[in-house]
């Protein structure tokens, strides 16, 4: 019973586990509407591009998801209405989506190794309307002077990220975050204009950065504390103080434990003391033969006194030749004949 | 004309030799020696030969001179040296053997006596002593870090820590932590003394109290939680230490603790002890940084060892007169298990032959392990 309830429990974990195995750590990092005179594809043509940035620490596949142009609203209304109809789960309802509406939403196919997006690495998109030219090819394109809104769904169907790119972007400027260091994956993936820019590559801090950092990687930790503890008191202070934080709760756990358990065990002693002089215990030990219990008080003595590990308390005493020993019996310089048993 | 050909041929041969590479990199026959006195240290007067055999030997291999461009050396991307060296790059090693330390380590003498955690505890400080004099000898607050960690005294957290703080100095920092580790009995008894009375290292503590098999499965998974909520950092050592422990005290995978603490330890140690004993190439190792980080090693050391022996002496103004505690077991605070549990019980038997202070060592001995894991995962996190 108890087996079928623990494999149970695991199938459920197990269910949620692999339902929850979307890309929720992917991110639209930079878009380019109108591409008149800059990054070009592999074939050295130009088009308005979408940058996907990897934010998570391990590599990331982002076969069979979803990058659409469709507005959440009509999505959500989709999905809604289908769900009332069947239990259709929402990737089948999305890919269902995408075969009526192929121009506006681009399921990422499987099977090209470019689809592993290293860990804190880019990818770019062309939204060239041409998919034959390969993975990285949208169906759609964008409109200059027009409001684009782009969204990525994961393989479950739930939305990642979405962003709504300005009418006012001028041609060969770019709409980007302002530092992948923003990016916080555990908030909400709704679009925040505040942490998004134009870069028209007139400074650093505005270049465009097709399959690039929008800003450059830093180690602020390293700075901060070369710059505002230089000679390491504060970290030693910070650090001494974790340490000891760690080791003194596992002081103060173990110490309540050892109490716990001390008085436990003591109960267990006074229980089996007390059975030990029962009437008919004493009784016996009263008849005669009361060294099997000096060698057991002496055992435990022993193993009160001198030993840390816990022994099992089993003592086997051989009566079999207690009257004779190899000093006074033949018998016992001699080697023992194997004991043959009938099987009856 | 044959004659030219076998000459020139012999002269390329010559070129490949390690006789005429030496005449480029005179340094090289520096290093050899020093391998040579490592392999001398460990066989005839037995200093951590486990360790010091594979480095010296490892010394020897990464610093015989040759021709580069043939996938030989320890840093030609493709080598089966460079391959055996990722482990050690990469950190994968230190968290195998922490492994194999937790299968080995019996926590009993901590757990029968938890406040020796904190001697444990107050032995980091040699750690962060060291962090402030590296700092105020002009390294970055990273690369501090990574040399301070010697102080810990604990070879696989040093190359955890420095292999992902400060790669180009890890060579001289593994090798001076494994250095120290093995001068424990040189370095740590005169600082014993010097910081005890003899009224001190007379004291007699009490015996410890049996520790039920329960509390000792339920100390690893309780360790695991408490510790890496504080610093998640650490997981990789702490996670693998506390994993090795359970298998040990679980009782049903008594196969898995033999196999985690003989077998495979003692493959990692080889490989781990040669990668890095071939990791000090002359011209990456014979530098000032070098001698510099000797130095600090040799410090955090000594800070750690008056720090543990301090704490000791401090604490007991506090502790009840049966509870005191000798201060000779302070120097245990360090992670070298089991060698500096060994010299506070000499110590202890020079000042009384029938003081026996090993198991009480053993209590801040293992503390130490954690301690410094938990002030790796902490400075990993702050300058990681």
């Amino acid at each position: 019973m108890n087996k079928k309830i623990i494999l149970t429990l695991i199938a459920v974990v197990a269910a949620i586990t692999a339902s929850a195995q979307g890309r929720m750590d992917l991110r639209i990092n930079e878009v380019m509407v109108q591409n008149d005179s800059n990054y070009v594809d592999q074939y050295d043509h130009r088009a308005g591009w979408i940058e996907i940035f990897n934010a998570s620490h391990g590599t990331n596949g982002i076969e069979k998801m979803f990058i659409t142009t469709l507005k959440p609203d009509i999505i959500q209304d989709y999905f809604k209405a289908e769900e009332q109809k069947s239990n259709k789960k929402r990737n089948q309802l999305l890919q269902e989506l995408r075969d009526s509406r192929p121009s506006e939403i681009f399921e990422i196919p499987r099977g090209d190794v470019a689809t592993k997006v290293k860990p804190r690495s880019h990818v770019v998109f062309f939204a060239d309307g041409n998919i034959e030219a390969g993975t990285f090819h949208l169906p759609f394109t964008m409109n200059p002077g027009q409001e684009n809104y782009i969204a990525l769904y994961d393989v479950n169907g739930d939305l990642v990220d979405e962003v709504t790119v300005p009418a006012t972007l001028p041609a060969d400027q770019s709409f980007a975050r302002c530092s992948e260091d923003s990016i916080d994956l555990h908030g909400s993936h709704n679009f925040e204009s505040k942490l998004w820019q134009v870069c028209d590559g007139s400074s650093e801090a505005k270049a465009i950065t097709p399959a690039k950092f929008n800003a450059r990687p830093i180690n602020n930790n390293i700075d901060m504390f070369k710059k505002d503890d230089p000679s390491g008191i504060l970290l030693t202070l910070m650090s001494m103080g974790v340490v000891f934080s760690a080791l003194l709760m596992l002081y103060i756990m173990f110490k309540l434990f050892g109490k716990a358990f001390t008085a436990k065990d003591k109960k267990k002693e006074d229980e089996v003391v007390d059975k030990a002089v029962d009437e008919s215990t004493t009784e016996a030990a009263q008849e005669g033969s009361n060294d099997e219990a000096i060698a057991a008080i002496c055992m435990a003595l022993y193993q009160h006194l001198n030993a840390h590990d816990e022994e099992s308390g089993v003592i086997t005493i051989d009566h079999s030749h207690e009257a004779r020993s190899a000093w006074g019996s033949k018998g016992n310089l001699l080697l023992r004949v194997p004991e043959h048993h009938d099987k009856h | 004309m044959v004659l030219l050909n076998i000459a020139n041929n012999l002269e390329q041969f010559w070129h490949f030799t390690g006789f005429y590479n030496v005449t480029l990199e005179p340094s090289s026959l520096i290093m050899l020696c020093v391998g040579l006195l490592f392999i001398y240290l460990a066989i005839k007067h037995d200093f951590e030969p486990m360790l010091l055999v594979p480095i010296g030997f490892g010394i020897l291999i990464g610093n015989i001179p040759f021709q580069p461009g043939n996938e030989i050396g320890i840093y030609e991307e493709g080598s089966v040296l460079n391959i055996l060296y990722q482990g050690v790059r990469q950190g994968w090693y230190p968290p195998l053997i922490f492994l194999g330390i937790g299968a080995m380590t019996d926590f009993s003498a901590l757990l029968a006596n938890p406040k020796l955690m904190l001697v444990g505890a107050a032995a980091q400080f040699g750690i962060f002593g060291a962090y402030m004099v590296a700092l105020a000898m002009g390294f970055m607050p990273d690369q501090a870090g990574a040399i301070a960690i010697i102080g810990g005294a604990d070879g696989p957290t040093a190359i955890f820590l420095s292999s992902k703080l400060a790669p180009n100095l890890m060579g001289a920092i593994a090798v001076s932590a494994y250095s120290y580790m093995a001068l424990v009995p040189v370095i740590q008894p005169p600082i014993m003394r010097l910081l005890t009375t003899k009224k001190e290292r007379l004291i007699r503590m009490k015996p410890a109290r049996k520790v039920s098999q329960t509390e000792k499965i339920i100390f690893p998974i309780v360790g695991l939680i408490l510790t890496c909520f504080f610093v998640p950092s650490g997981l990789p050592l702490l996670g693998m230490l506390f994993f090795g422990n359970l298998l040990r005290e679980s009782g049903v995978t008594t196969r898995l603790a033999k196999t985690a603490s003989n077998a495979m330890t003692d493959m990692v140690t080889i490989v781990l002890g040669m990668s890095v004993g071939a990791s000090t190439q002359a011209s990456e190792f014979l530098t000032p940084d070098t001698i510099k980080i000797f130095a600090l090693g040799f410090m955090a050391f000594i800070i750690a060892t008056t720090s543990g022996v301090l704490f000791v002496k401090i604490f007991n103004l506090i502790l009840p007169k049966h509870k005191k505690l000798n201060p000779l077991i302070g120097n245990a605070g360090v992670s070298a298990v089991p060698m500096a549990a060994r010299i506070s019980n000499d110590q202890g038997l020079k000042a009384d032959p029938s003081n026996y202070l090993l198991m009480h060592a053993m209590g801040p001995n293992v503390a130490g392990v954690i301690g410094s894991a938990v002030a790796a995962g902490v400075l990993l996190g702050f300058l990681g």
